[in-house]
């Protein structure tokens, strides 16, 4: 059997390989290097590579995303930590009308090979500013690749890609993740970014997901189970490049689709996946397409109230079972 | 706490040839300028025009202390330090008519001009967005040990953005081989800098952050030279960075129709009688370097060069439609 | 610039075609409206010109294949600078306001995989229900008599799935059986005039109640007109007579012109105003019928030119749908097969077909009680009983045959 570790560790390995391997690599954030991050993700890796390789930045997001920004560009491959999904909001100049905008406004002469690794979603009671899933709000702007991966197997193998890619990726890991444990081989391999992965087959409903609701997903998959209902699961793992071939496949197979997200429903990514849907599978649908998101308010501090606003498996074994007209509003 | 740094009356900074090549660089720039008005006013550019007039003895002063492997990043004002770093006005005037000749294929425009040859790392249309690229720029130097250094150019109003104190932080804490160039040319776009910001000089600023900082008559060329040339010096021995004001002024609007109701015309004209081609082609003259007659016949020639690149920016072709989709990531 | 060419809609119940025959291959040029290609729908041969002069670049589908309307078929270069696929041409915006429209059309229509599969109004239909009755060929009545089990009694795909499995094993015992009977069987698959044939006799078999009446006529006085005509170089067919002679017996009995309407939830009678007289004719394929209109208003020499231009278009297969559009009641006529006498269906929502025999010499008794022999011809009629009963049928069919027999004949 393949060994088991976590979703952080494999981060850990990840960066601790590409560091190893690449020379032009350095890490960059808000207490990565002795504290080893608030997640512990970069723990370790101070002490091996030192603090040339591995340094810590005042708390000035903008700042130091512009200085990643014009180490990419001239030869160096920075991954920045942002301690929090939430704290780009600071620095959304430099990663959106710099990063993302250099390679076309200098009609490719400029390329900023960057990758920005945060963590989102809520699950424990960090509040508003510390529990959001702006995915979306990234895969909205072209020019810049956002990764949300879903288990430590898909964490490692995306984060290779990422960094091997010569743009700027968003790398969006989930902190209800981090303790999760999954089967991740001892041998080197990376994961194509724009490649959704179906994560469990399934012939009467599509469900799409990424991140920490793709587990979500396939617990309620189990639920349905019990009543006869066949899931399929998608995981997305990036939302820019967008695999939506994978997903109109399913649905031609299926004909019913609900689509999963932690971020607010209203804008949410997932209206993109239905106009998608709806355009190039229309004649396949047997239903509506049925989206399941977080309530439209900003995410509250009490534990109990929070796991109301944001989807439980509940809420998505009851929107299958709506795709399936089983449960009629 | 700051002397304005200025020239000596009674001698060259420079040997009688460079001299004669900063007397071309200033005439070029300010011939490119006129130009960019009546290519402006036919209508052949998109957007808007900030010139540059009246600030030439900056660029060029700066930049004839720069190596072609030394980096900058500039503001919108961008050309006027292009071609003081070597940048061809045939490109220039391309990308300005949008052209597939441009320096960016015509996707970039006035506001975005890059030339990595040159280490033009790019214009930014961002107030204060270049800042910490180039403070990033001098990181990679810095790490690989070369002895480059990365210039930013910046107007009075950028040293209220956030980016401008994050990156003089970063870079002072680091050591970073970064040279901030104020120009301070007393507007901060449509407003006067003195209601912005309660310091007399905003080199005061950096000194907050440990990083020397001097004043300069931005209008000097010599002058600012010579104190480009300490910082550079300072900057190459891995004395951290400096921080220059180079106070000056702006001869037209923020950009081409301004109605600039914020400053009156005598105010205007004063000023012209310390323009810094006026003052250094005076100072030549009365050292015996040129006659009236030699600046003229430079000045002939130089508006046929202009004119000729201009010729080759009309007779450029549009893009093809293709490249709408090339260079996104 | 790169211009698709897309099945047209050539008729409001057209909804594909089958390629008979390319005339145009990739690389040749063609002049605007240049025939591209044939093809065949369920009534008729049609024509696909090419829009713009230009070059054939790519032929998308083969001789047999069928397309769908408003699908790509071939694609013209016409050489003019303009957007290919995907890019956007500013330029574009100033062009001349055809091609914007035929982009828009192809851009609307025929997006990836959209076929256009029927809609029933008044009835919800799931999209992937819709396929999935296209996909099995179930007709738009059989679609109405299924109840959906979505919200709102939508017809979903479980719905279609269900109800072909109540009707599938019949047909299918069938299958096994005639397909054991013998291994060298060869198969043939029907053409689209065949298919279309077969469901359309079949509905009417199997939804009209239908009633015949024969009737003997005697066709001398139409004889001695056609041949003091035929000496003039005029040439009228016993045909052009009937079709005359029952234009005239509609105007008398106006119910016969009527059609039987049948929707989900009602019937009707739709009352025709026209006297449009189809002549069933054979053709290699299949049976079409073309459609003498307004006959009640022609001269025989009129329905002669007409009858006989049809008849040469569906020969030589180029019958329009508007050829074939509107009848109010059909002429079936084997004669020329020496046939007596023979039974015809009903061609749906007509009210009534007349089976026309041959002309045959016959012993008569006449008024004065001798035995003379006489030109006898037998029509009989079906009718649909939903629409009028044997009295009136009866009253028509002696109207019919006293008019046969008259001398009076509108000629010119």
């Amino acid at each position: 059997m393949t060994r088991q570790i976590t979703y952080a560790e494999a981060i850990n390995e990840a960066l601790d390989e590409i560091l190893r391997e690449d020379e032009s690599v350095f890490l960059l954030g808000e207490d990565i290097g002795h504290y080893g991050g608030v997640f512990k993700v970069t723990k370790g890796l101070y002490d091996k590579f030192g603090g040339e390789r591995v340094i810590d930045t005042p708390i000035s997001e903008s700042g130091f995303i512009g200085l990643g920004i014009g180490a990419a560009m001239t030869g160096l491959k920075p991954i920045i930590e942002i301690m929090w999904v939430d704290f780009t909001l600071v620095a959304i100049d430099q990663i959106l009308n710099q990063a993302a905008k250099f390679s076309y406004m200098s009609g490719g002469q400029t390329k900023v090979p960057l990758v920005i690794r945060t963590q989102g979603g809520g699950g424990r009671g960090n509040g508003a500013q510390h529990s959001q899933s702006l995915e979306g709000l990234f895969a909205q702007f072209p020019g810049i690749k956002v990764v949300c991966p879903s288990t430590p197997y898909d964490v490692k193998g995306l984060l290779k890609s990422s960094v091997a890619e010569n743009g700027p990726v968003i790398f969006i890991e989930h902190k209800m993740l981090y303790n999760t444990k999954g089967e991740v081989p001892e041998e080197d391999y990376s994961i194509p970014l724009g490649k959704a992965d179906i994560k469990r087959k399934g012939s009467d409903v599509t469900i799409v997901s990424l991140s920490r609701m793709v587990q979500f997903s396939l617990d309620a998959a189990k639920e349905l189970e019990k009543e006869g209902i066949d899931a399929e699961i998608i995981d997305l793992r990036s939302l820019a490049p967008l695999d939506t071939e994978t997903v109109i496949e399913s649905v031609k197979k299926t004909n019913r689709l609900v689509v999963v997200h932690e971020a607010h429903t209203t804008f949410g990514w997932g209206a993109e996946i239905v106009s998608q849907v709806q355009q190039d599978a229309f004649d396949y649908l047997d239903g509506p397409i049925i989206r399941v998101g977080a309530e439209d308010v900003p995410i509250p501090y009490n534990l109990e109230l929070e796991k109301e606003v944001l989807p439980q498996v509940k809420d998505i074994v009851k929107a299958v079972k709506e795709a399936l007209y089983i449960e009629v509003k | 706490m700051f002397n304005l740094e200025v020239s000596d009356p009674a001698n060259l900074l420079f040997s009688k040839e460079e001299s004669l090549r900063i007397l071309d660089q200033l005439i070029t720039i300010r011939k490119f300028e006129e130009k960019s008005i009546e290519l402006y006013k036919s209508g052949l550019m998109g957007g808007s025009l900030h010139g540059y007039i009246g600030q030439e003895g900056v660029a060029v002063g700066v930049c004839s202390q720069l190596n072609k492997d030394d980096y900058l990043t500039v503001t919108y004002r961008s050309r006027g330090q292009a071609i003081a770093k070597g940048a061809s006005m045939e490109k220039l005037f391309a990308e300005m008519m949008g052209k597939v000749d441009g320096y960016c294929k015509g996707k970039g425009g006035p506001m975005h001009i890059t030339d990595l040859e040159i280490g033009f790392l790019g214009a930014n249309g961002i107030v204060g967005a270049g800042i910490p690229i180039a403070t990033g720029a001098a990181f990679t130097a810095k790490k690989k040990g070369t002895s480059q250094v990365s210039v930013t150019f910046f107007g009075d109003g950028a040293t209220n953005q956030g980016v401008f104190h994050e990156a003089l932080n970063l870079a002072s804490i680091w050591k970073l081989p970064v040279v901030f160039v104020c120009e301070n040319n007393l507007y901060s776009e449509m407003s006067p800098i003195a209601d912005m910001v309660p310091n007399e000089h905003l080199a005061e600023r950096a000194l907050a952050y440990h990083i020397p900082a001097v004043i300069v008559d931005g209008n000097d060329v010599e002058a600012v030279s010579k104190v480009t040339q300490e910082a550079v010096e300072r900057a190459r021995n891995n004395g951290g960075p400096t921080f220059i004001e180079a106070k000056t002024y702006r001869q037209q609007g923020h950009m081409f129709g301004d109605a600039e109701t914020y400053r009156t015309k005598e105010e205007v004209n004063e000023w012209k009688k310390k323009d810094p081609i006026l003052l250094f082609t005076n100072k030549l003259i009365e050292l015996g370097l040129v006659t009236d007659e030699i600046v003229e016949q430079l000045s002939h020639e130089i508006e046929l060069k202009v004119e000729k690149a201009y010729q080759f920016a009309l007779n450029s072709e549009q893009p093809n439609y293709d490249e709408i989709f090339t260079d996104v990531f | 610039m790169k211009i698709p060419v897309n099945l047209p809609k050539m008729g409001l119940t057209m909804e594909e075609a089958t390629i008979v025959k390319w005339l145009k291959q990739a690389g040749d040029v063609v002049n605007k409206n240049d025939v591209l290609l044939e093809v065949e729908t369920d009534k008729s041969v049609l024509e696909i010109e090419a829009p713009t002069a230009g070059t054939v670049i790519e032929r998308l589908f083969d001789e047999g294949d069928s397309i769908k309307v408003s699908e790509t078929i071939c694609i013209l270069e016409n050489g003019e600078k303009g957007t290919d696929e995907k890019t956007t041409n500013p330029v574009n915006v100033q062009d001349p306001p055809v091609v914007q429209e035929e982009s828009i059309i192809v851009a609307a229509t025929s997006s990836k995989n959209a076929p256009m599969y029927p809609r029933f109004p008044n009835k919800p239909v799931s999209p992937a229900a819709r396929r999935k009755a296209h996909e099995m060929g179930l007709t738009a009545e059989e679609i109405q008599s299924i109840k959906g089990s979505g919200p709102r009694n939508r017809v979903i795909l479980r719905d279609i799935t269900s109800y072909s499995k109540q009707v599938n094993p019949v047909s299918q015992t069938t299958n096994v059986e005639h397909n054991v009977i013998d291994s060298n069987v060869e198969f043939e698959k029907l053409t689209t005039i065949r298919s279309l044939t077969a469901k359309k006799l079949t509905e009417s078999f199997r939804d009209v109640p239908q009633f015949m009446i024969k009737k003997s006529i005697d066709v001398t006085n139409i004889n001695d007109i056609k041949n003091k005509l035929s000496e003039l170089n005029i040439k009228i067919s016993l045909n052009d007579f009937i079709i005359q002679g029952v234009s005239q017996a509609i105007q008398k009995n106006r119910i016969v012109n009527n059609y039987f309407i049948e929707t989900e939830n009602e019937m009707r009678i739709q009352k025709n105003n026209k006297i449009n007289v189809g002549l069933a004719v054979a053709i290699d394929g299949g049976l079409v019928v073309p459609v003498v209109k307004d006959a009640d208003q022609l001269s025989l020499v009129d329905i002669a030119r007409k009858r006989d231009d049809l008849i040469q278009k569906a020969r030589t297969n180029r019958l329009t749908p508007n050829d074939m559009n509107e009848g109010t009641i059909t002429i079936s006529n084997l004669g020329a097969f020496g046939v007596d006498e023979f039974n015809a269906i009903i061609n749906k929502p007509e009210a009534a077909i007349l089976a026309v025999g041959s002309v045959v010499k016959q012993p008569v008794v006449n008024e004065a009680d001798e035995i003379v022999v006489k030109p006898i011809l037998t029509i009989t009629a079906s009718f649909d009983h939903r629409i009028l009963d044997g009295a009136v049928a009866a009253q028509f069919m002696k109207d019919l045959s006293a008019i046969l027999e008259s001398k009076d004949w509108k000629i010119v």
